[in-house]
């Protein structure tokens, strides 16, 4: 291996290795204390009895997918270095910025300056990467390691070309679980948050994409990694359009600082939802009938030809609501797509060519997909599966397009949850700070949810 | 409890009988849905010398070949089949080194030996030291419970040769024979029956080498039992 290869990162080897061109710094994997063991790449705490191998050695079953850590092996690191190429331009992208894009990069830029933590919460579709590009450059110029993370495969995937066109001449390394390529050492590189555990005290800049989405939040091992990932002296940036309490608390007490993009790009409001209450809507759906509400819903949408996405909460919902909607509208052509399904992404590119009108789904196409003029309704809204900000991010899938900015975003629901709430409020939240911010009012405060 | 392979919380009944008359239950390990994904291997319907799920109790076409090659007497019983999710499962185990995965069939697979006939020794084919060192576990001797084994065999591999696991089937096949005897009194396993355990039988090579290695030490009947084939 390299030298560069252990600039900032935990490489597991056999603690009997003995490395002879240049000398490591070894770090011990884990934790025994006198009944739990703790893992040092993932922070789990771990009962002895249940991870035990023979012989007293240990490991661990919670970060497995990257290798496994045992007592039988040692880290090996090397202090980040910093040892990049300078270059005379980094950023030959030549798109412009709105003012309030402007606005929010200059902020950024400033807390990385400072090594702060930054929260951007700016709404679905407001042109979040490009805002980033300024904030990317100037890190880099400064000859700071800069990591771009998210905790979906797919964003990176499409984060990665989208970089590359930015910044031409800079190099990139993209790190997830089904890569093949091996690890190079860049001053750019783009990772899922899982792969956030290989590093160690690496990065000046990281910045994470879509905290709210699954598995990042609620996730303490992939919180302790960006913590670990991150140098003392860096600056961490959040990027959500939904952000959770943690993190709103964090802005209260003035640990985090915050910038706004409440606009979408194109400048319009983000559609409000609208609620209808159907109170049988499962029993109807299982004897392949449609709850009124959506039987209207889906009658707009034939009469005037648009596109639309049907959320349900389980999967196992997907067949009878096909069934209930090919009984209901036999000319509209429907498929349903899922995370487990091996035609996902073939369908949802037939939802791109208009082959279909609409797909029936589950939370997994909440986020990350774009359909430019499309309608959505989320049957049964108030299910446990429906965090207020998935709620969010679905109903941010309207309206994406200028040539129709507007769109339906229906929640049918047995009753009002608390999540269906918070959704309608943080959307009149970002709505009235966009007014705010036409106005030229800068008093801010943050919503009470 | 959560299911070992999806991760998934059990659901599990308790009846009202359990409540009244106390009795030791059975920590489940893995849910029904996992389960299902793997297949048993019916004795009527399956290979007399390696056990594998055929349509007849006939020698398969690798076990006449070995019977043409072989002079002494070995055959091989096997719990499950080797199919995808098999693969998937030994791979998580053995490989990505998940020792709490041996929870999923340590009850079944040990009941499965205790149900073959009475032998003198029950022995677990062993590890080379390499492995010890990398892997840190026997897959076979975490596979049982409560079963005393004696190790009478050892495993020794130059260093720089490939497992079995990464060779391709003719490579297998030519592999030499790594395994030792090791006992303190070469008289005490003279004209004993022994049954050999195993994870995988795939071209059976290793499992031989083993029986032959026992033979030549003066054994009166050699047979194995896998978890899969």
């Amino acid at each position: 291996m390299e030298k560069s290869d252990f600039y900032g990162r935990l490489v597991l080897m056999s603690r009997a290795e003995k490395n002879t061109t240049f000398k490591l710094r070894k770090m011990p994997t884990m934790l025994v204390s006198e009944k739990r063991v703790r893992c040092l790449r993932c922070n789990t705490w771990l009962v002895k009895a249940q991870v035990a191998l023979p012989h007293e050695e240990f490991y661990c079953p919670a970060c497995i997918q990257l290798g496994r850590v045992t007592t039988l092996d040692n880290f090996f690191t090397l202090v980040e270095p910093n040892h990049f190429k300078k270059l005379d331009h980094y950023l030959t992208w030549q798109g412009q910025l709105t003012t309030s894009q402007k606005r929010c990069s200059k902020e950024v830029i400033h807390s990385f300056q400072q090594g702060r933590d930054h929260l951007l919460w700016a709404v679905t579709g407001a042109g979040k990467t490009e805002m980033l590009f300024p904030g990317i450059n100037e890190a880099l110029k400064d000859g700071k390691r800069v990591c771009l993370a998210s905790p979906r495969v797919d964003v990176c995937l499409e984060l990665f070309p989208r970089l590359q066109a930015a910044f031409q001449h800079v190099e990139i390394t993209l790190l997830h679980g089904r890569q093949t390529e091996p690890y190079r050492y860049t001053q750019l590189t783009i990772a899922t948050t899982h792969q956030l555990l290989r590093f160690y005290h690496a990065f000046d800049v990281l910045i994470i994409d879509e905290v709210d989405a699954f598995p990042y939040a609620q996730n303490k091992q992939l919180l302790f990694a960006t913590a670990q990932a991150k140098k003392t002296t860096g600056s961490c940036l959040f990027l959500t359009a939904t952000p959770g309490d943690e993190l709103l608390k964090k802005v209260h007490q003035k640990q985090l600082q915050v910038s706004y993009l409440p606009r979408r790009f194109h400048g319009f409001p983000l559609p409000e939802i609208q609620t209808k209450l159907a109170l049988n809507w499962y029993g109807k759906i299982q004897n392949k009938k449609l709850p009124s509400a959506v039987k209207q819903f889906l009658k707009q949408c034939e009469e005037s030809k648009r596109q639309f996405l049907l959320f349900v909460p389980h999967i196992s919902h997907l067949e009878f609501v096909q069934k209930a909607v090919n009984q209901a509208f036999p000319k509209l052509y429907v498929t349903t797509v899922f995370s487990a399904d091996d035609q996902r992404l073939e369908k949802v590119q037939l939802m791109r060519d208009h082959e279909v009108n609409g797909l029936i789904t589950t939370t997994i196409l909440e986020r990350g997909v774009t359909f430019p003029e499309i309608d959505v309704c989320v049957l049964g809204a108030d299910d446990d599966t429906f965090s207020s900000a998935a709620l969010v991010q679905i109903a941010g899938r309207v309206g994406r397009s200028p040539k129709r900015p507007t769109g339906n975003v229906l929640f049918i629901c047995a009753g009002l949850s608390r999540s269906v709430k918070k959704a309608i409020q943080q959307i009149k939240f970002v709505n009235h700070k966009a007014k705010e911010e036409e106005n030229g009012l800068s008093a801010v405060s943050s919503p009470n949810t | 409890m959560d299911c070992l392979l999806c991760h998934r919380q059990i659901r599990e009944s308790w009846p009202l009988g359990f409540l009244m008359l106390p009795q030791k239950k059975r920590v489940t390990t893995t849910c029904s849905d996992c389960l299902v994904a793997f297949h048993k291997i019916d004795r009527e319907m399956s290979c007399e010398g390696c056990g594998r799920q055929q349509n007849s109790r006939k020698l398969c076409q690798d076990c006449l070949k070995w019977q043409a090659k072989t002079t002494y007497d070995f055959s091989n019983r096997a719990l499950f089949q080797y199919d995808e999710a098999m693969k998937t499962y030994m791979h998580d185990y053995k490989f990505q080194g998940n020792y709490q995965l041996r929870h999923v069939f340590d009850v079944t697979f040990s009941h499965f030996i205790g149900m073959q006939t009475e032998v003198d020794f029950l022995v677990a084919l062993p590890i080379d030291r390499q492995t010890w060192q990398t892997r840190g576990f026997n897959q076979v001797t975490g596979l049982l419970t409560e079963l005393s084994t004696t190790d009478l065999l050892v495993m020794d591999r130059q260093k720089k040769e490939k497992r079995q696991s990464q060779k391709k089937r003719r490579e297998r096949l030519k592999t030499s024979n790594h395994f030792q005897i090791d006992v303190e009194c070469p008289e005490q396993i003279k004209n004993k029956s022994i049954l050999l355990l195993d994870d995988v039988y795939t071209t059976g090579r290793t499992l031989r080498h083993a029986a032959e290695t026992l033979y030549a030490a003066g054994c009166r009947k050699v047979d194995s039992v896998t978890l899969c084939r």
